[in-house]
């Protein structure tokens, strides 16, 4: 299939392209040359892209089947969109709305620090599964691989398990609930109606992107690292015995 | 108009039947039962879901008032409570009274005003989203970052009745964080920016 037939049928599609670096200007090119030229795992590739396009599709099994790095190497890519893409060009908007009378100061005001507020949250989340969590799935995934230093790992494993992930990740969707139910309820109509619609359908959009990658997070890496510390608990246990 | 049931608890059979007698020359009323006694009264009650239950007051002490206040919450009725001359139970204000020795009149008016007030009440429960008094000064102290222990010491209330406040705010606004509630606090006006800890 054409990539271009591929944008042609969801022009959505094309944020989880960037964040694999293609570029438009895609010509005829086959989806299958394209990750051939840009050394992309084309089943990886194809997965991802049917799950962003189908809200039904998730297929564990084969999701699973991926290496970690793979996953993860995405999973940052779509931090990336977030911080630096997604959540500037909202806030962009916000600064743009605008109110007849006194209050135009107050809605302004308020809703830039909430926002602010949000922004820093999804920061700090994001910081940290990149310096803390991620780290530690690529290198539990290296250790299992290598089959070498498993007692220094199971060190880490005790100190830092993948279970303290799983209990701590926090739900950054619910600020963003909020915030569209603030504008779509409780915010007094901007003077700039088509403002305030850009911003929800953003809103939506950004909340969509959220579920599918927590749902890559919490069902395909969370399952795959608690089954790689069972493993490696049970060879260093093993090791010690004899 | 709604239909309100009624379920009577009284060991006189006179005084069951002329209650009957007496209700069903109202409108809109019904009586889902009358019993001698209060055996399986929790039992009697879920099954026919009543809006007002009328109980001979010395049946309450076997059911307990605890346990009564309890489930008039949980099934969503009120208690009249059938007495010879005015009781101590009834001035806890939680329940109305019905004294057996007055005039029809007097009874059949004050069962009417229930039935109106129980009306109003169901259907502000049903379109009104907006929050209480209560939940407003609940939602002000929480939009200003106070903790539940904190609310609890000013408004005079328990920090469980605090979390039911909170609880019924979220569920009403559809706003779960502290920092949207107090977005809205601001836009509605209940607190001001300057009130921000």
């Amino acid at each position: 299939m054409p990539l271009a037939d591929m944008i042609l049928a969801n022009v959505d599609l094309l944020s989880v392209l960037r964040r694999f670096d293609i570029s438009l200007g895609v010509g005829d090119k086959s989806i299958a040359d394209v990750c051939n030229e840009k050394k992309i795992n084309l089943e990886f590739f194809l997965a991802i892209v049917n799950i962003f396009h189908n809200k039904e599709y998730f297929p564990t099994e084969k999701l699973q089947g991926f290496s970690i790095s793979t996953i993860v190497h995405f999973l940052k890519k779509s931090h990336y969109y977030y911080n630096q893409e997604m959540i500037p060009s909202i806030e962009v908007l916000i600064h743009q709305l605008h109110w007849k009378g006194d209050d135009h100061e107050r809605n302004l005001h308020i809703l830039q620090k909430f926002f602010n507020e949000y922004r820093t949250e999804v920061k700090t989340h994001t910081d940290h599964e990149e310096e803390t969590v991620y780290p530690y799935m690529v290198y539990v995934e290296e250790t299992c691989m290598k089959s070498e230093h498993i007692e220094e790992c199971y060190r880490k494993m005790k100190h830092y398990s993948i279970t303290n992930y799983a209990e701590e990740h926090n739900n950054i969707e619910e600020k963003l609930t909020d915030l569209k139910n603030i504008i779509i309820k409780y915010l007094p109509p901007s003077h700039n109606q088509d403002i305030a619609f850009r911003i929800l359908q953003k809103l939506f959009k950004l909340e969509n992107d959220l579920k599918h990658h927590a749902a890559i997070e919490e069902r395909i890496l969370v399952p795959k690292i608690l089954e790689m510390e069972k493993v490696l608990e049970q060879i260093y246990l093993g090791t010690k015995k004899s | 108009m709604p239909n309100s049931v009624f379920i009577i608890f009284e060991k006189s059979a006179l005084i069951r039947l002329g209650l009957i007698a007496l209700l069903r020359s109202l409108d809109d009323t019904s009586v889902a039962g009358d019993f001698r006694n209060t055996d399986n009264f929790e039992q009697k009650i879920k099954d026919t879901k009543p809006d007002f239950v009328i109980i001979r007051d010395k049946y309450i002490e076997d059911t307990g008032i605890k346990f009564l206040k309890k489930l008039s919450k949980e099934v969503e009725f009120k208690v009249i409570i059938l007495s010879k001359e005015h009781s101590a139970i009834a001035n806890n204000l939680w329940a109305e009274e019905i004294l057996i020795d007055e005039e029809k009149q007097i009874i059949s008016d004050k069962i009417e005003r229930l039935i109106n007030q129980n009306n109003k009440n169901q259907k502000q429960d049903k379109t009104d989203n907006e929050i209480s008094k209560r939940e407003r000064a609940v939602l002000a102290m929480v939009a200003q970052g106070y903790t539940n222990k904190e609310i609890a010491e000013k408004l005079f209330i328990s920090a469980h009745t605090v979390i039911t406040h909170r609880k019924n705010i979220v569920k009403k606004l559809g706003i779960k964080t502290v920092s949207g509630l107090t977005v809205y606090a601001i836009l509605n006006k209940i607190i001001d920016m300057e009130d921000l800890k």
